[in-house]
């Protein structure tokens, strides 16, 4: 199943995702994609690595699915909800353009 | 493993031997006993360090036992609980890590405020502190009252 | 209102350098998350769903306008420009930098604020009645017990490594204003035996996962012993309630195991115990903290006023806000207003930076300088002059901040949820807003009269959905959210937690279920009968029959 590996960036909390250039992008769009269970430990491994260097706190990997533009689905409402970085509160008076 | 005084931060070189050890669910009868005994050092355990039931028997001990010998804290201890164990009766804790001793020392004087609080009950160290009443949960409890 | 001595102000100063420290000992790897996290907690810091969350306690919900520009400004220059008000009477910050919250924390401590024991498993932030010094029915002013509570409490050496959290909430007037019965230990000043005031202890009460109201343990405490019985109450906690299982490590779980008799009888033999004098507060101590709650000077201020009664006539929105929103006080001439922060449209209990600077100005324009925070997530003005009513009046409605839903369905409570929570199962703020716009029209809601609507994101229940007479719970239900309805709960005196009427609802379906409830209610209720006075009376069947149809 297609996995990426997200986290929250230590600094400032902002959700973040592991990047194929294996730095860290607030864009899923932008995150790489594991294609199999081998693929996504990798990535683990990685994303561990980058708590020790104090980049990001709580990593874990979720499944998304892939639409047929190769365009990542963050599947779950909470993950569409990180992902959007922002609340579903659409027209609201102070809500921060995307 | 070594031996830390709460109030100095520094290392215990001769610890004396323990003479009762507490667990966290030693009854009123537990407590009695192990105060009344030969008032040797009573060593109360900390399981897990957000386990808070130490300070209450500590506490017991000095208030309601007359305690007046070394409590001594063991277990899954952290510099952060330093001025806790200090202000609830205890004098000594026993670590695991040399190295910690720092930080158990800079836990407890960067609390000098909290314990320096001033208060107006007559006791040994009245004198050292502008006597004005306050609430004694910022007090020491570092010994009971004598009244 | 209190202030700071040079003990408290070197004292919070050394907790924000201490945290400085602390920060950047995480950020130069010398403190791992493990590490860091416990003391993060102890300065009211979370790691929410987007960012960080930083919580503030207003101790017992009292604001000053320096407070209030300084919490405006805090929202501004390291936040987006808005804050979030909490059942809690606690704000909420939701965006705010790991790096800046050191800055943050010096720049509270200039107005007298914190965010200490916020969070963690310590007696928290101490609520309060927020007509405090103002209600008609008030025995005795609360706050100045809180004060006392959250000094003795601060830091406290023994409870500091409690099983759990820990919440107490005051009310000293006649009709319960603070939800005390929900509360770990609920105090409420009444009148005793000699005429002299005391309190009536609740403990146990509480919401999440296994919500329960809380039981009288004593019927009269003599005031002067409220330090020495509190702390015998902690301490049977402190030493039997359980650490084995964090979702029965509240003192309610313990309460309920023991049974409200054996739990007090061991509370009392401990107190017996008990140096009482070594605890208790001097008297001089209480009534230095006493003289800093002193009721405000009210000049004579005329009692009716003409062009108020002349507008009611005129103005029908303004004499639904003032019906609703403009509560008496005991001085004639005077009366506490409530500022809505549920203005349809807006999410409930949020509020800009404009907002937040904005009544500060009406604090000292109107209110004696002073503002409350309402745990139903409003504001309120405690002392406002009838005579300038009419002119508050203008002003608000000017900032959208004049809708006049107080205690009405509108008025809901409601958590942060899954927009922001990080333990939220489903959104609230979204379905909140549904249900505003579907009762947006004043005079449905006027027909309806009188109802607490409450909404929580998970079972954790910060929404108080349990005591809500109609209560929303989020659930997930493999990967869809789910809205789960209680009916009959209630925060206030005979208090109760709701019963689930039936299966969830999808959140679409979740306005219409409201309207159905409550259109049964209409129907059901005999002349002046609250909702839940129908509920006690008619029992589910009619609403189940309402909402799922006969089976
Ligand atoms: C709010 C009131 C009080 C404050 C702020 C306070 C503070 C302190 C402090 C800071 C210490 C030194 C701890 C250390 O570093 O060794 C201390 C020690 C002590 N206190 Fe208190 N204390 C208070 C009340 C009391 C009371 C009421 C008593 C008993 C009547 C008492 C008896 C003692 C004793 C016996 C010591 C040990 C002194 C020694 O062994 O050198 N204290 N206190
Ligand atoms: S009730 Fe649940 S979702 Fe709502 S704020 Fe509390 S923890 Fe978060």
């Amino acid at each position: 199943m297609p996995s990426v590996v997200t986290a929250n960036r230590l600094t400032d909390g902002i959700v973040v995702y592991l990047a194929a250039d294996g730095e860290w992008t607030e864009e899923i769009a932008n995150a790489r994609v594991a294609d199999d269970e081998a693929e996504t430990k990798a990535l683990e491994a990685i994303a561990d690595n980058a708590v020790r260097e104090r980049v990001v706190v709580g990593p874990y990997p979720m499944v998304v699915g892939l639409k047929d533009d190769g365009a990542i689905d963050p599947l779950s409402v909470r993950e569409r909800i990180r992902a959007a970085h922002r609340t579903t509160l659409t027209k609201d008076w102070y809500d921060v353009p995307l | 493993m070594v031996l830390v005084e709460l109030a100095t931060g520094t290392i215990v070189a001769d610890p004396d031997e323990v003479a009762t050890v507490l667990e966290p669910t030693a009854d009123e009868a537990a407590l009695h006993d192990a105060a009344g005994g030969n008032a040797g050092p009573i060593a109360i355990a900390f399981p897990s360090f957000t386990d808070g039931r130490g300070f209450s028997l500590a506490r017991l001990l000095r208030e309601r036992h007359g305690f007046k010998g070394e409590i001594r804290a063991v277990g899954h201890l952290i510099p952060d609980h330093g001025q806790f164990l200090l202000r609830s009766g205890f004098d000594t804790a026993e670590i695991t890590d040399p190295e910690a001793v720092q930080v158990w020392k800079l836990r407890s004087s960067a609390s000098a405020t909290i314990i320096s609080r001033p208060c107006a009950i007559p006791c040994r160290c009245a004198g050292m502190r502008p006597p004005r009443p306050r609430l004694r949960s910022t007090r020491c409890l570092a010994r009971p009252t004598t009244s | 209102m209190y202030r700071y001595d040079e003990f408290d102000h070197a004292f919070v100063n050394e907790r924000v350098a201490e945290f400085r420290d602390q920060v950047e000992r995480r950020l130069a790897g010398q403190l791992t998350e493990e590490e860091f996290r416990p003391l993060r907690l102890r300065n009211g810091l979370y790691l929410q769903l987007h960012a960080y969350m930083l919580r503030i306690a207003v101790p017992y919900g009292v604001l000053s306008p320096r407070q209030l520009r300084q919490l405006a400004m805090i929202g501004r220059k390291w936040d987006r420009g808005y804050g979030h008000f909490t059942t809690r009477q606690n704000l909420q910050f939701n965006w705010v930098k790991l790096v800046d919250i050191p800055d943050v924390l010096a720049a509270l401590a200039e107005v007298e604020m914190h965010c200490i024991q916020t969070s963690g498993n310590c007696v928290r932030n101490v609520t309060a009645d927020p007509y405090a010094a103002a209600a008609v029915d008030e025995l005795e002013d609360p706050r100045a017990w809180c004060e006392i509570l959250r000094q003795w409490s601060t830091l406290h050496p023994e409870f500091s490594w409690l099983p759990r959290k820990f919440k107490i909430a005051i009310s000293g007037a006649a009709e319960d204003r603070a939800a005390t019965a929900f509360h770990d230990i609920g105090l409420r000043i009444v009148r005793g035996p000699n005429g002299e005031n005391g309190f009536r202890v609740l403990v146990g009460g509480g919401m999440g996962r296994t919500p329960y109201v809380g039981q009288e343990i004593k019927s009269f405490l003599p005031k002067e012993h409220l330090l020495s019985y509190i702390e015998s109450i902690l301490r049977v906690y402190n030493l039997h309630g359980r650490r084995d299982n964090i979702h029965k490590a509240r003192i309610k779980i313990l309460v309920n195991a023991l049974g409200i008799d054996k739990f007090r009888e061991d509370v009392e033999a401990d107190w017996e115990a008990t140096h009482k004098d070594a605890i208790d507060l001097p008297e001089d101590e209480k009534r230095r903290i006493m003289s800093y709650f002193a009721p405000p000077e009210l000049p004579e201020r005329p009692a009716r006023d003409e062009a108020l009664a002349a507008r009611r006539e005129s103005d029908p929105a303004f004499a639904n806000w003032y019906k609703h929103n403009v509560l008496p006080h005991r001085v004639p001439g005077y009366a506490s207003v409530v500022i809505s922060l549920k203005e349809p449209g807006r999410t409930p209990g949020d509020a800009s930076s404009d907002t937040m600077d904005f009544v500060a100005d009406l604090t000292e324009r109107f209110g004696h300088n002073e503002a409350r925070v309402n745990y139903t997530q409003n504001l309120i003005l405690p002392h406002v002059a009838r005579a300038d009513i009419l002119e508050l009046y203008e002003a608000l409605a000017g900032a959208g901040c004049a809708t006049g839903n107080n205690e009405l369905l509108g008025d809901m409570i409601c958590c942060p949820g899954l927009d922001y929570c990080n333990l939220a199962n489903a959104r609230s703020i979204p379905i909140a807003k549904e249900i505003a716009k579907r009762f947006e029209d004043p005079a449905r809601q006027e027909e309806i009269g009188k109802l607490r609507l409450n909404m929580s994101g998970c079972i954790n229940a910060c929404g108080h959905h349990h005591s809500g007479n109609i209560g929303i719970l989020g659930v997930d239900k493999k990967g869809t959210e789910l809205y789960q309805i209680t009916l009959g709960g209630n925060p206030k005196d005979s208090a109760s937690v709701g019963t689930i009427i039936g299966p969830g609802f999808r959140a679409e379906a979740v306005p219409q279920a409201i309207d159905t409830i409550v259109d049964t209610y209409i129907d059901n209720r005999h002349e002046g009968e609250s909702f839940l006075e129908t509920w006690r009376r008619v029992g589910a069947a009619p609403f189940k029959e309402a909402l799922y149809g006969a089976r």
